[in-house]
């Protein structure tokens, strides 16, 4: 197998039991939620990649599987080919220092009570990564990285604006010098300036460092612009994966389409809107998980679930009935109206 | 006299594509519903809003964009009278059709006026609705102390309010707390709530940022049909230019309580003019953006007393003159634009 490969996911399941009250008499009454569902997933290094999906797709657990916070409960979850969730002594060690993390909340991931330069300095002292006088260059190194100035270091989280937190939580995860950045919709809530300032930003690093990037986001055009590989998710299932470029240009997943269809262009009229919501992930009817919101959905759709299956190497849905490939390339009337106002 | 009810128009109607649609409408209710003129207002020292001028036409949609702490949110909250003095200073003047002068306006007469002439959809529907109290109970509230009905005309109006704005099983949902509901389903009742008096005038602060983009479409889409059956106004506090452009008439920049440039959302998004408008626009995020045109940071400062162009720091357009004299608005190609060296 190749060396380079740095996480590696198969046919991960994760399955939370719980208890409820559906009536009177129900205490006790259990469900099974499955967050994740035979997710299969591979990031080779320097690869991008985004994790897109609404909200109760699974992508949160998806991360934590991941980081190695929760055990899947059916099937491996490998970094560098060791099963992360039992990883121990300095192959844990390892993994901390090359996978680093950026929260989605930055504010609520950083102490209040150290200085940025301890916030920044704190993983190179935990990994070893500097000597006592090196220190200070080291962390100003990272904060100009990040184009913060030096004279940041001596402020506390309650004094820095929302984008200059985010690029603080990035010297800090750029401190351990991993070789993976895995970001939990790391620019939502910010400013469409901000926002730009950082996407931005992290394109740079992630071209310059060679770094891996697993991105979870719910933004098309985020993934589009930082990541060169998509993996959909609807209700703990990847339904379509492949390169960004292809997948985006010409979905086959309903799914996919709609999501595309919702966000938001320039003069586009806005489509037709999928009805209903993501239902809930406890105790679901068999058949595709879609299936309820989907205006191409048959019988079959109802009766069994359809597997994720490759079409091409780089390419793979879920679905009975994928777009025909006709429709998918007829680009929305909108495209070619907002192409020819350029 | 309100131009059309709910019960006029039952269920969903399918309607033609949207813009043009929108676009007739518009064209025959002309006359100004809104008009905002020089509106200022102070928070001790510091000029949060500018001299914002705009006038909205009945049955026409308007978004205020830019990025936070532009005056966005205030002007929503000034104009449904939350924001008033003594807490702030108010200058200039703003009114609605047949309503006298706002800007000084008494208790009693925003009692008048808020829910019958104007609503407002909050940002976050789990923070504005009140936790403690059930969905039917909220929404009556307003149906029987501003409409006047009675008890059991109150509920039947929740419920076809709550069935038009798309909550299913709608009787059941109101002996609902509002942590029973998903967030979509909060926003909608929100909605509900604004559209229980017939507003002529609804205020979205943001509706859909804390909300999926599948259910945003769905929310901004209700929002437009609801309002054009009413052949009410709607402004639309906005962040996302692209969005705005979907779902405004006209549209108005605003940039440190400044209006920056503001006119018809096509001519103004199309073609912008003002450097921060350009600026914003490229910091949209489309499917095929190749590369992003931050801006440099530095959000303005209310407190700065600059005399000129509050983005003259930021823009790479300044002339010398830009942060010494305050450019007007003034109507140039179809728009109102106020800048020394527009595009």
């Amino acid at each position: 197998m190749s060396a380079s490969v740095l996480f590696r996911l198969l046919d991960v399941q994760k399955a939370y039991d719980i208890r409820r009250a559906t009536g009177p008499l129900a205490w006790g009454a259990t469900g099974s939620l499955k967050a994740l569902d035979g997710v299969r997933l591979m990031l080779d290094a320097g690869e991008s990649m985004a994790i897109v999906g609404e909200s109760g797709s699974g992508k949160t657990t998806l991360l934590r599987v991941l980081l190695g916070l929760t055990q899947p409960s059916d099937g491996r979850a490998l970094f560098r080919e060791k099963d992360i969730a039992s990883l121990r002594g300095p192959d844990r060690d390892q993994f901390c220092r090359e996978v680093a993390m950026i929260y989605q909340d930055a504010r609520g991931s950083l102490n209040p009570r150290m200085r940025i330069f301890d916030l920044v300095a704190e993983p190179l002292d935990h990994h070893g990564l500097c000597t006592p006088a090196t220190r200070h260059d080291r962390v100003a190194a990272l904060l100009s990285r990040v184009g913060l100035p030096a004279e940041m270091m001596t402020r506390y989280v309650s004094a820095l604006s929302g984008g200059q937190l985010r690029r603080v939580a990035i010297a800090r995860a750029l401190a351990s010098e991993p070789s993976v950045l895995v970001a939990d919709e790391a620019v939502s809530g910010l400013d469409v300036s901000t926002q730009a300032q950082i996407l931005t930003l992290l394109r740079e690093l992630q071209r310059e460092m060679g770094l891996a990037l697993l991105f979870i986001t719910h933004d098309l055009g985020v993934a589009a612009y930082l990541c060169d590989r998509i993996a959909v998710m609807y209700l703990g299932r990847i339904v379509e994966t492949g390169t960004t470029r292809e997948v985006l240009k010409s979905p086959a997943h309903p799914y996919t389409r709609a999501l595309l269809n919702a966000s938001p262009r320039f003069f586009a009229p806005i489509s037709d809107p999928l009805p209903g919501e993501v239902p809930s992930p406890i105790d679901l009817p068999p058949g595709c998980r879609f299936a309820g919101r989907c205006t191409r959905s048959q019988a079959d759709c109802h009766a069994t679930e359809p597997a994720l299956t490759p079409t091409s190497p780089s390419r793979a849905f879920a679905c009975f009935h994928p777009l025909p490939t006709a429709e998918r390339s007829a680009v929305e009337p909108a495209g070619g109206q907002r192409s020819a106002s350029h | 006299m309100k131009p059309m009810h709910l019960s006029d128009a039952p269920g969903k109607v399918s309607l033609p594509p949207f813009i043009e649609e929108r676009d007739s409408q518009t064209l025959l209710a002309a006359s100004p519903l809104l008009t905002v003129e020089n509106l200022c207002l102070t928070r001790g020292e510091s000029l949060i809003l500018d001299h914002v001028s705009f006038s909205l036409r009945r049955g026409a949609t308007l978004g205020l964009v830019g990025e936070s702490g532009a005056g966005k949110s205030t002007i929503a909250l000034a104009l449904i009278g939350l924001l008033r003095p003594p807490e702030v200073g108010l200058g200039g003047s703003f009114a609605l059709d047949g309503t006298g002068e706002l800007a000084d306006a008494t208790d009693a007469t925003w009692l008048g006026l808020r829910g019958r002439r104007v609503a407002m959809i909050f940002q976050d529907a789990a923070a504005a609705l009140n936790p403690c109290f059930t969905i039917g109970r909220q929404i009556m509230t307003p149906l029987r102390r501003i409409m006047g009905l009675g008890r059991s005309a109150a509920r039947e109006r929740a419920i076809e309010l709550l069935e038009s704005v798309g909550l299913n099983d709608a009787p059941a949902r109101l002996s609902a707390y509002p942590h029973q509901l998903s967030g979509g389903m909060q926003q909608r009742v929100m909605i509900a709530i604004a559209l229980s008096s017939d507003p002529d005038l609804l205020l979205a602060d943001e509706p859909t940022s804390a909300l999926d983009v599948t259910i945003q479409a769905q929310i901004i889409r209700l929002i437009l049909d609801e309002t054009r059956r009413r052949r009410a106004s709607c402004i639309f506090v906005l962040h996302d230019l692209a969005l705005a452009s979907q779902c405004c008439d006209e549209i108005v920049v605003l940039y440190g309580g400044q209006v920056v440039e503001t006119g018809p959302s096509r001519v103004v998004l199309e073609a912008p003019m003002h450097p921060y408008t350009q600026a914003l626009k490229g910091c949209v995020l489309e499917l095929d953006t190749e590369a992003l045109t931050p801006l440099p940071s530095g959000a303005p400062s209310f407190a700065s007393k600059t005399p000129g162009c509050r983005f003259a720091d930021r823009c790479p357009r300044a002339l010398g003159k830009c942060a010494a004299v305050k450019p007007p608005l003034a109507e140039t190609r179809g728009r109102k634009l106020a800048c020394w060296n527009p595009l």
